[in-house]
């Protein structure tokens, strides 16, 4: 599969997509829309967003899919870590055309809060206009899971190292969907720097 | 067509609002919210997000009719027409008798009342908001226009200005009524707009379930129905409200619904929409005291030239209150639902948790769903989860019904009435047995 990697600043991007492909969004601050629409039947778009959101951080990035043409596939994952003062606010919209019949498409948003004055707006949206799909999102918004810090903490590793095994291991699920070894290393280079 | 004593005729202005309240009799601080509703309604646009409500002109609508009905006593004297409306609905004639409270609405006014003796020894308070007004002014004065303010969108605007009828409830501390208060509204004139005023207090501690269902005899031109239901719910009480909406459709039903939860107090919306040309409702809820609960349970069931916008809005003011927003929509013949709604979860709001789910099915390739969320968490210590899936009734389980003797109609209102079972369990009922033969009738002839 073939992989784009966009790091959007306030800036638009239209993508269409004819070929099976890999979209990887790393987004910090700054509003931004993507859009990826899906042209050809047949066609399949993965599209993987991670967001690194610190200090006074004002991120406004909405991802698009829109299904033009029968039988197309996507998915996308956008993982979050808002962290400091930052503030995230993340649409995700999925739109199935009438023409784009026996589609299927899911949209997952993970969203973590790190600090008590990280702020996040999650919306993931659908708008459907043919029947024979399968469309669905998932959104959730939450801190780090206090119950797997406490089995890390009880294992003598310190709060602050437990932190970062679980932020790691989130960023991770996202990271090992990347199936280019190049890719993936790149990525994963930029958002551990 | 029925008689009337007294109307306003066609169109708003301020002479038809200071008529409705010289004709009520009413005293001058409720004259005063009306033309404050009144000024904000002109001052606001119309609402361009939403449902498409251009169609409507106020100039054509008859803002207060006065029916020439008595208010009745008995069930005897309660008229033919609204029995009848009973009977479409399902009601069976045992179970009318034993109805714990029936409260119908005839057009703008309550007609028929009747409470049991042994809630009204208990302090319980159900009558119309009119008459609520000249009994209980104070509590009418303190808490009306509150929860929701005047300002607060076009609708309930022009609900404050031109109000007519409506349920007044008041529970007194610690009484728990466990059986649910009815009401029936119906609207019977065209291009009537019926603009009804729910006001529902429960006291420390109490519990009700407060009913309505709505259906309209058929007639051709638009009508509006723009209702305002606030509720309060003190500590540790619980309220339940259910509504079962069957207008018919032509009608633009854009109703404002808010309750105001405190400590450990318990608000509870179950809301099926299946009738009116345009709904647009999002039952709401503040929770506004610590360990405070809201539930949304919904219904939409959009077809031909139907657009169903609703949703719910939960707002965590306090620590560890707790939200569930459960939305089933149902889209067909061309018809649109889409669920729209806001949870917002406050700086403060610690250890409070929100979940909401959306379901949807669309059953042909001319309908539509949308999905149009919004959940914004302004604390770190709190959970929101939110999943949405959109399909439609799949091929399989329609074979395996057919090959079990059953048409395709029967199957596929099966599989609908299957797909609702979880929002539908929790509906009283009578109105449990009244959704599943509606949808049945919605769904005949759907297929082809």
């Amino acid at each position: 599969m073939k992989w784009q990697v966009i790091i959007p600043s306030k800036a638009n991007y239209h993508l269409k997509i004819a070929h099976d492909q890999g979209v990887v969004i790393l987004a910090k601050t700054g509003k931004s829309e993507i859009v990826i629409e899906l042209n050809r039947e047949g066609t399949r778009a993965l599209v993987l967003g991670l967001i690194q959101s610190t200090d006074q951080d004002d991120l406004q990035l909405k991802v698009t899919t829109v299904h033009q043409a029968p039988n197309t596939h996507a998915e996308t994952m956008i993982y979050g870590l808002i962290c400091d003062q930052a503030q995230a606010q993340i649409k995700g919209l999925i739109q199935i055309k009438k023409q784009a019949q026996r589609v299927t498409d899911f949209l997952t948003e993970r969203i973590l809060l790190l600090s008590p004055n990280a702020r996040a707006i999650a919306e993931p949206e659908l708008e459907i206009e043919a029947d024979e799909v399968r469309a669905s999102h998932a959104a959730t918004v939450s801190s780090l899971d206090k119950t797997e810090l406490f089995y890390l903490m009880s294992r003598g590793v310190s709060a602050a190292e437990g932190e970062r095994l679980i932020t790691d291991g989130f960023i991770n699920q996202v990271l090992l969907r990347i199936d280019n070894a190049k890719i993936r290393q790149q990525v994963s280079q930029y958002v551990r720097r | 067509m029925p008689d009337y004593k007294f109307t306003t005729g066609k169109g708003l202005s301020e002479a038809v609002v200071r008529t409705i309240s010289n004709k009520k009799q009413e005293p001058k601080w409720l004259l005063d919210y009306r033309l404050k509703g009144l000024e904000v309604f002109n001052s606001k646009p119309m609402p361009q997000w939403g449902a498409d409500l251009n169609q409507i002109n106020f100039d054509e609508l008859t803002y207060y009719v006065d029916p020439a009905e008595k208010k009745s006593r008995t069930w005897a004297d309660v008229p033919k027409e609204i029995k009848a409306t009973f009977d479409k609905l399902g009601v069976p004639e045992a179970e009318k008798k034993f109805l714990a409270g029936v409260e119908s609405q005839y057009d703008s006014e309550m007609i028929y009342g009747s409470l049991k003796n042994a809630w009204a020894d208990k302090g319980v308070i159900f009558c119309s908001m009119d008459e609520a007004v000249k009994l209980y002014p104070e509590l009418v004065k303190k808490y009306m226009n509150t929860v929701i303010p005047i300002g607060d969108n076009k609708f309930s605007a022009l609900n404050s200005a031109v109000w007519s009828g409506g349920s007044f409830v008041y529970v007194p501390k610690g009484v728990k009524l466990d059986q649910p208060l009815q009401a029936y509204f119906r609207i019977n004139t065209s291009k009537f707009g019926q603009f009804e005023r729910t006001l529902i207090i429960a006291e420390d501690e109490s519990m009700v379930h407060y009913t309505e269902g709505c259906t309209a005899p058929a007639y051709t031109e638009s009508s509006l129905h723009a209702a305002v239901v606030e509720i309060f719910v003190k500590p540790h009480a619980r309220v339940q409200y259910t509504t079962v909406q069957n207008w018919y459709k032509n009608i633009y039903n854009l109703v404002t619904k808010r309750a105001w939860v405190e400590t450990r107090g318990e608000m509870i919306w179950t809301d099926a929409n299946l009738g009116s040309k345009v709904t647009m409702k999002y039952p709401s809820f503040i929770l506004a005291g610590e360990g405070a609960r809201g539930e949304t349970l919904s219904i939409a069931l959009a077809n031909t030239d139907q657009h169903q916008d609703v949703g719910s809005k939960a707002t965590h003011l306090a620590p560890n209150t707790k939200s569930l927003i459960v939305s089933k929509s149902v889209s067909l013949g061309g018809g649109r639902s889409s669920y729209r709604g806001l949870v917002q979860i406050n700086k403060g709001a610690r250890g409070s948790v929100s979940k909401v789910i959306c379901d949807a099915l669309i059953l042909d390739s001319r309908s539509r769903s949308d999905t149009y969320p919004k959940n914004r968490i302004w604390e770190n210590d709190s959970r929101l989860e939110h999943e949405a899936t959109v399909s439609k009734v799949g091929e399989e389980q329609l074979f395996y019904l057919m090959s079990r003797g059953l048409s395709e109609d029967q199957a596929r209102a099966m599989v609908v009435n299957g797909f609702i079972e979880p929002v539908v369990k929790k509906l009283p009922l009578e109105f449990a047995v009244e959704m599943n033969r509606l949808i049945e009738l919605e769904m005949e002839g759907s297929v082809g």
